[in-house]
This record gives C-alpha cells, structure tokens and sequence, in this order.
C-alpha cells in the first residue's frame, strides 16, 4: 500500500489523507513531521509546545486541507504557515519563557547520556547549547525565523522565501542581521559576571 | 580581494561560503586584515554553535505519532458520522443555496422569455380601412385610434347598433339598453352575460373569406373575402359577430 503512494506528490497525499485514506496520511505525516517538529520546538525552545504545535497542525490540515492551492506553494510550505501561526498565538498565550536549565536538570541529562565524554565535559555541552538556544529564542520574530528555517531546518534560501511568503533577498538580508545580532548575543552571554553591581554601600563602609 | 567583496561571500549560503574560504585570494585577504579575520572567526564560531544545535536537537517523540494518529482516526470517524447524520438541508451552506437560487431564477426567467417569443399569438383579421384587399392572413391590427376605441367601448348587456361601412354608432340609448340580448344584427359566438364577461367589449372590423361564413352576400369582394364586425370581450375572446352589408 504504502510503496503505492510512495511516488505521489505531497498535494496527492493530503488529498487522499482528507479522503480518509490511513496510510496516505501516514507518509504525509512521516515526510512532514521532521521538519515541523524542530521548526517548532527552535521557535518556542520547547519540547512540549512543539508536540503541540505539531499536534495541531496536522489536524488542521486535515480540517483545511481543502483551502490548500497548489500554485501557491507546496504542502510543506502550507504546512511551514499553519505551524507559524500556531507558534505565534502560542507565544501570545502563554508567553513562553525558557530560562537555563537548573544545575540538577543538567545533571540528569548528563546521567542519561552515557558515553564517551566525560561528565563535566557533558555538562559543558549542554549549557552550550542551551546558552545558544535562549540566545536564538531571544532575538527577534523575523530575525529568529530565518534563522530557524536556513541555518537550523536547513532549508535553501528559496524554499525559507516560500515559507515566510517573502523574496529572497529579504531571507538573504534578515539572515545577515540575524547572524550579526546573534554573535552579539553568544558575546554578552559568555562574559563572565565578574563585575559586580554598585550596592550603594560603599561610602558607608569608608 | 576587498572587505565588502569578504562581507558578500557571507551574504549568501553560510555552509557553502565556509568551504570557500580556503581560496587562496581570500585567505590572504583574511591574513592580513584583522577586521575580516575576526569577522570570519566569528562566523566560523556561529556555524559552530548553529551545528551544535543542529546535532542535539530532540528526535521526534513516539508520544506524538501516536497522538497524531489517533487524532487522524477520530477525524476520520467524526466526520463520517456527522456525513451520515447531517440531514441534506444543513450540508449545503448558504452560499451555494444563494447560488442554486439565483440559477433557478434566471432559467425560470429565460424560459418565461421563450414561451413568448416561439409560442405564437392567435391573430383576427381586421379590415384596415373597410375597402382596401386583404391578404389571406394579415396582422391584427385595430380599426380606430385609442380615443375612437374609448368611445366605442360598450358593456356586453349593451345592444351594439350596426354600422355601415365599418362606423360604430355612438347611440347613448343603444348602450344604455340593459336587456341580455347581443347588439343589433350580432350572431352570438358564445354565452354571456354580465356573469361570465364582465367590463367594456369592444367591436372590430374583420375580413373572411366568404366560405367562411356559408353565405355569399352583396359585399363580398374580388378575393370572396366579407366584412365583418366581431364584438370581442376584455379577455380577447369574441362573443358575436354580425356581415356587415
């Protein structure tokens, strides 16, 4: 059944899918579902919002999947929009703020990734990346967007176009920005706090 | 090599830029301005980090293509449900309803527009000046002018006094006669009284031909065609007729 519909395109998939064929829908989900988890969970930096996020927008899809239009773009990118939409009125909702993860939830990752590394040096790892994500959760919408879409999902500068429904020379400068913005951002962030602020108390002390 | 021509590299795709980096033009353009080679370094850190980031991201959980199936089958289901349950009258939405409508309308109105336009008229032969020869079916077309017609409008109990040469009479007694006899001279067509053809009739002057009428009289023409006045009810139907001599 499944090396049937292999060959078809995306449109064909959803098509079936809404007709209520089961396993075209699986193979919809499973070429999609990749790309709209990790779109979600770099935009919302988490992992249960993005199942949600995910949740929801094959639903909709289903539901809406006979506005879809063929000329206007393919599936993945109508599918790219729903979860936009989804990540924005999330954000609206619940003001989604990720902060560093406490030292005993690194700890147990660390205890869970068994491996060649050494413990502090997984710890180091995770702070990274968590220091790289916040900086990336931080910047601006438009600015995280294409950073999400080009340098994280690794789509091509034209198919982040497709998705924002923008030029490509718009992906091109926002990225440059983006780029710029979040290398100040990893800059401030590695700063050690060595300086510490004015008290205030200093003239009583002397 | 100038900074700007470095900066552009960088424009375009990240990963793929990197890789040219190794050319010898920008190498040197980056060994020797400090500018350039921080900016690349950082550049190289960002891809870095950004690779990182990549690598760790979270697989997508089992939880969550279970959750997404079973959503797919309860769709599925509901709407198969509510397909069989919904009565005709709620599955069409009233933008189509609206245009079915307008349809039904507009075919009502073109085939209104058909019938009269091929379905033809029946059509009384009239003697336009009382002389002058008609063919075998002319028009209809009224001896006299709407002031004329006025005049000669009478009610059909009232007695109808004949004219010669295609006049009507205007005799005020004549018409204010109230017995349920025909005007003076009219073979009767058809029953009426002040039941079954109320209102004005009106008289108009016609030509047959002179088999028609089984008779030959003085009148009749070259073609054998005879003058006659038809007295004709509001509803067009003709309810007497007299030869007019």
């Amino acid at each position: 059944m499944t090396d049937r519909l292999e060959g078809r395109s995306d449109a064909e998939l959803l098509e079936l899918s809404v007709a209520g064929e089961e396993s075209a829908f699986l193979l919809l989900y499973e070429r999609l579902k990749t790309s709209i988890f990790r779109y979600a969970f770099y935009m919302t930096n988490s992992k249960p919002a993005a199942e949600e996020v995910t949740q929801e927008v094959f639903i909709s899809l289903l539901k809406d999947g006979g506005r879809y239009r063929k000329a206007r773009g393919d599936v993945a990118a109508f599918a790219f929009g729903i979860a936009r939409n989804f990540v924005r009125r999330l954000q609206k909702r619940e003001r989604v703020y990720q902060g560093l993860p406490t030292d005993e939830v690194l700890e147990k990752i660390s205890a869970s990734q068994a491996g060649t590394e050494g413990l502090s040096a997984q710890v180091m790892r995770n702070q990274g990346i968590e220091r790289i994500r916040t900086a990336i959760a931080s910047l601006p919408d438009h600015y995280r967007q294409v950073i999400v879409l080009c340098d994280l999902c690794e789509l091509s500068y034209a198919e982040a176009a497709c998705r924002l429904a923008c030029a490509v020379g718009t992906v091109r400068s926002r990225l440059n920005r983006a780029r710029a913005l979040l290398v100040q951002k990893l800059k401030q962030s590695k700063k050690p706090q060595t300086e510490l602020p004015a008290a205030g108390t200093e003239e009583c002390l002397i | 090599m100038t900074c700007q021509e470095l900066h552009n590299y960088f424009d375009g795709d990240l990963r793929a830029d990197t890789d040219r980096l190794s050319d010898l033009e920008l190498a040197e353009h980056i060994a020797t301005c400090f500018p350039c080679n921080r900016f690349v370094e950082e550049q190289r850190e960002l891809e870095e980090h950004l690779r990182v980031v990549r690598d760790a991201a979270p697989p997508v959980p089992a939880s969550l293509d279970n959750a997404v199936v079973a959503n797919y089958r309860s769709f599925v289901l509901e709407r198969s449900c509510l397909a069989k349950s919904t009565p005709l009258t709620r599955r069409i939405s009233p933008r189509a309803a609206l245009g079915w409508a307008a349809a039904v309308a507009f075919a009502v109105v073109v085939a209104y527009g058909g019938m009269r336009l091929f379905i033809p008229r029946p059509h009384v032969w009239v003697d336009r000046q009382g002389t002058a020869q008609q063919p075998m079916v002319p028009p209809v077309q009224r001896t006299e002018n709407k002031e004329t017609a006025r005049a000669h409008k009478i009610t059909p109990n009232a007695p109808k006094s004949h004219g010669d040469s295609g006049k009507r009479t205007d005799n005020p007694a004549l018409l204010a006669e109230g017995d349920n006899s025909f005007p003076t001279r009219f073979q009767s067509l058809m029953y009426c009284d002040q039941i079954s053809c109320p209102g004005a009739m009106e008289v108009i002057r016609v030509q047959l031909p002179s088999p028609v009428m089984g008779l030959t009289p003085t009148s009749a023409r070259m073609g054998g065609a005879v003058s006659a006045d038809i007295l004709v009810g509001p509803d067009g139907i003709a309810r007497g007729i007299r030869v007019v001599e």
